[in-house]
């Protein structure tokens, strides 16, 4: 069974400590709600496992099925079954979308595909995601609306079919149609595949349609709270005040405090992941 | 290209000079390809239409291009330059008919200490006049590239429009890139802009295609295709595979 994990994770960027010591594990089934305040953390963690060289791992594991991922090179973690739906996809002048999904797509299969196989795949996702086939002729991104690049965001989910599945702020600025659209994908691969989901977002509506089995919490670079599909409906009503409260942290701000050494609120119901140290 | 386009050759194979006219309401597609080393002088009657490509390959190269524009002509120069060796081109427009447009678009791969120098210029002269400059270049194995383009928007060129947008790669440290934007403005009643990127390839775009399982030689082909690869539509379908065959060639 598919397994990533993730033990004691520290990552900077530009030398500022942004992840401190966190720890999540995320098995194939699973659809995990990834929560927290703005600039905690959740993008560095994707960013750190996906292998963006930007985010510096100065300590800890990240391990695909017990073999590590730190070792292997941004690449490598696609083909082993990574995938990252970017908080914001980037426009690359052109570069043909097709031309890329096929090389993509080619890399992550064993058999030579050919061209007709390629387009009867991305002609059927083309439509699931409802971006119409056409736009693929095109430069990647290249003049999409922020809600058509986070649907080819999905659509090259599907066509790589990983095992574990890392949206990050996929339901941002899409209409209410387009979040259908999207769940329905997300769904539908979940019901085929089994793709284990790490899933961010600041909106319940999305995590509503998708149904989380579980929920985390990231507050200042740490997971501090896990639990079930409770925890976020509880954050969409009450905020992180509560919690922090519950929990005697305090949510840190850019001047440099030292964060009170987290203690562990009594919550019945949830699992509290004990923190390093 | 274009229907109704007359298409002609040119050689510089007998006479170092040439010297071509285009009649009014004429249009015509001219084609230039390699083993050239002299002056090549275009004169745009009213309301003509001009396409050039310049295609430069194998060889030295060197050109010099001087055009010179009636009321409404459009010249639209097309240039690649993927030649092996230093090569030079320095290209002139002179806009003294009201509306003329000139149009200068290139695409440039410099390897093995190439050094390659362009010069590109355009003098506003006429009213309602346009010009466009915009470039694309790759940097590879210490080579160096020099760009220099100037618009001059002279007194009375009223309501003229001057833009240029240079954009570079370089792929290792110790290639160079020079790019001089100079906009020389005389006249209040205009529009002008200029904008230069050169560095390295975009880290942004290079992860987001290695997070899809691109191994890093492919990624960076890709990459560098896309960006040379808007000059390649100008071309004819000959031409077109050979560009992109030198492309191609460049990363394996
Ligand atoms: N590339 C970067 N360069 C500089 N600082 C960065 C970079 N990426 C993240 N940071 C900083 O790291 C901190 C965490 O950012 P991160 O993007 O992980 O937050 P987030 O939890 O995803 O927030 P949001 O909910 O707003 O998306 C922030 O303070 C942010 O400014
Ligand atoms: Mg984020």
């Amino acid at each position: 069974m598919d397994v990533l994990e993730i033990k004691n994770l520290h990552v900077s960027v530009e030398d500022k400590e942004i992840l401190k010591g966190l720890n999540l594990t995320i098995k194939k089934g699973e659809k995990v709600a990834l929560l927290g305040p703005n600039g905690h953390g959740k993008s560095t963690l994707l960013n750190a496992i996906m292998g963006n060289p930007r985010y510096k791992v100065t300590q800890g594991e990240i391990l695909l099925n017990g073999e590590n991922v730190l070792e292997m090179k941004v690449d490598e973690r696609s083909r082993k079954g990574l995938f990252l739906a970017f908080q914001n996809p980037v426009e690359i002048p052109g570069v043909i979308s097709a031309d890329f999904y096929k090389s993509a797509l080619q890399e992550h299969s064993e058999k030579r595909m050919s061209l007709y196989q390629f387009y009867k795949v991305l002609d059927n996702a083309s439509q699931e995601v409802k971006i119409p086939f056409e736009m693929f002729n095109r430069a990647l991104n290249d003049g999409f609306s922020g809600g058509e690049k986070k649907r080819n965001e999905i659509l090259q989910m599907m066509l790589l079919n990983p095992k574990i599945a890392m949206l990050d702020e996929i339901d941002s600025g899409l209409d209410v149609d387009a979040i259908n659209t999207v769940s329905e994908c997300i769904n539908k691969q979940y019901e085929k595949e089994n793709t284990g989901f790490l899933i961010i977002s600041h909106y319940a509506r999305l995590f509503e349609l998708v149904k989380p089995t579980r929920s985390a919490v990231i507050i200042n670079g740490k997971v501090v709270l896990e639990g079930g599909p409770e925890v976020y409906k509880r954050i969409d009503k009450d905020g992180y005040e509560r919690i922090k409260d519950e929990l005697n942290i305090s949510i840190e701000n850019d001047n440099e405090k030292t964060m009170n050494q987290v203690s562990i609120g009594v919550c019945a119901t949830k699992e509290i992941i004990k923190n390093a140290k | 290209m274009q229907n109704n386009f007359e298409e002609k050759n040119i050689s510089f194979l007998n006479e170092k000079n040439q010297e071509i006219n285009i009649s009014c309401n004429e249009k015509i597609n001219l084609n230039l390809v390699d083993n050239f080393d002299g002056e090549l002088t275009i004169f745009l009657q009213k309301d003509s239409i001009c396409n050039l490509r310049i295609f430069y390959k194998e060889n030295k190269n060197s050109l010099v291009l001087r055009t010179f524009l009636s009321e409404n002509a459009e010249l639209n120069v097309y240039f690649a330059d993927f030649s092996i060796g230093n090569s030079s081109l320095s290209a002139n427009s002179i806009l003294y008919g009201n509306e003329a447009k000139s149009t200068f678009k290139y695409s440039s791969i410099s390897k093995n200490n190439d050094a390659k120098n362009y010069h590109i210029s355009f003098s506003h002269i006429g009213e309602k006049t346009i010009s466009n400059l915009e470039g694309y270049s790759v940097n590879m194995n210490e080579s160096k590239l020099k760009v220099e383009g100037v618009s001059h928007i002279e007194k009375n060129s009223i309501k003229s429009k001057a833009h240029q947008k240079i954009k570079g790669i370089l792929f290792d440290k110790e290639s160079v890139a020079i790019a001089n934007p100079i906009l020389k403005i005389d006249c209040d009643d205009i529009e002008a802009s200029h904008a230069c990127a050169i560095g390295s390839l975009n880290d942004n775009h290079l992860f987001y295609l290695l997070s899809r399982g691109l191994p890093l030689k492919d990624a960076r082909k890709l990459i560098t295709f896309g960006y040379l690869n808007p000059i390649v539509e100008y071309f004819d379908e000959k031409d077109k595979e050979e560009l992109k065959t030198i492309i191609e060639r460049e990363f394996n």
